[in-house]
């Protein structure tokens, strides 16, 4: 699973690193162009591709890319 | 390789994110569950026409990939009836704040209701008047600071849902932002549904609301005090109403089909 983030559209919230189960995002200290602390992703390996934080994110900022089965 | 974006955002007007809510507001998440319902729906987007007066939450239909009506504050319903007069089959949302459809428009709501207008009203209640500093509104729950009432309100709060009811709308039903797959839900009932249909989405505000009443800013901190505070009807039901006074009711109020508003011509008035 990778997780993507639009970071010129994070606006620091943190919604999604409230709902994500299994802690793969949190918020760095990392500011984009508007000045807003965005999220990171740490431990992709973990994300079990709930859509939780895509679902919630008021900013369409995340997106989640299942790799191709073989 | 291209960064992957979220497939929502295909029914974005061009060009228009970032949008202007503030970090964690409640508006870009009904905006979020409102494209996914529309997406599972199979509806087009380009045959609909979303209404919006004035205030945060009628900012939506501005990144929709819609016709668009936006600027007269509360009078979003009478848009919606014009356009349903014309041309009845095409399918009508409209998006209002707690101002446009509690306040300034709640006169057209209640007969728009009384009516059966067959149009789709997402009110989205932020407990106050957001856009314009955070001022008291009719569904500040009663002894809540805001800008205006440094002492909190004095007022008891108005409850939509049941003014609709009241009125004799055929789709009432409420939810919260924190319950994404259940608010999807009920915007897709709410777009299938033939009559008036409202869907009021209890949302945070945590620039005004959240810094005034509830002395946090952080969006979490709001969304806990709307889940502490909401019930779902099963629940309501054993709750005496003092137990009730302040609490949110969540759920689906009635769901019924009523003859539909189509001009003095085609309408039939019920036994």
């Amino acid at each position: 699973m990778t997780v993507h983030i639009d970071t010129p559209l994070c606006k620091g919230c943190a919604l999604c690193a409230r709902y994500c189960p299994r802690d793969v995002l949190v918020m760095t200290e990392v500011t984009n162009r508007k000045g807003f602390n965005v999220v990171g992703v740490i431990n992709p390996e973990n994300c079990i591709n709930c859509r939780l934080c895509e679902m919630y994110c008021p900013d369409l900022a995340i997106a989640i890319e299942v790799p191709a089965k073989k | 390789m291209s960064q992957m974006i979220n497939a929502q955002r295909r029914h974005i007007r061009y060009g228009k994110l970032p949008h202007f809510f503030c970090p964690g507001c409640g508006d870009g998440q009904v905006l979020n569950f409102f494209l996914r319902a529309i997406d599972e729906l199979g509806m087009n987007l380009e045959d609909m026409v979303a209404i919006g007066g004035v205030g945060c939450t009628a900012r939506i239909p501005v990144y929709l990939n819609t016709d668009t009506l936006h600027g007269v504050h509360g009078r979003t319903l009478p848009w919606a009836m014009g356009i349903k007069l014309h041309k009845p089959e095409i399918p009508v949302v409209i998006f209002a704040g707690d101002g446009d459809a509690a306040s300034i428009g709640g006169n057209h709501l209640i007969h728009a209701a009384r009516r059966n207008l067959d149009v789709t009203m997402i009110v989205v209640n932020n407990l106050n008047f957001a856009m314009t500093g955070g001022q008291v509104a009719p569904t500040t729950p009663a002894k809540f600071v805001t800008m205006t009432t440094p002492y909190g309100s004095g007022e008891p709060p108005f409850d939509i849902c049941e003014v609709a009811l009241a009125a004799g709308a055929t789709h009432v039903s409420r939810s919260t932002t924190s319950r994404g797959p259940q608010t999807i839900k009920a915007i897709k009932k709410g777009l299938q549904h033939r009559g008036f249909s409202l869907v009021e989405i209890i949302s945070q505000c945590p620039t005004h609301f959240g810094r005034y009443a509830l002395g946090s800013g952080k969006p979490e901190v709001n969304i806990e005090f709307i889940d502490d505070n909401s019930v779902t009807i099963a629940e309501a039901k054993n709750m005496t109403k003092d137990e009730l006074r302040g609490k949110f009711v969540i759920g689906e109020f009635i769901d019924e089909q009523k003859p539909v508003f189509a001009g003095s011509s085609v309408y039939e008035v019920e036994e």
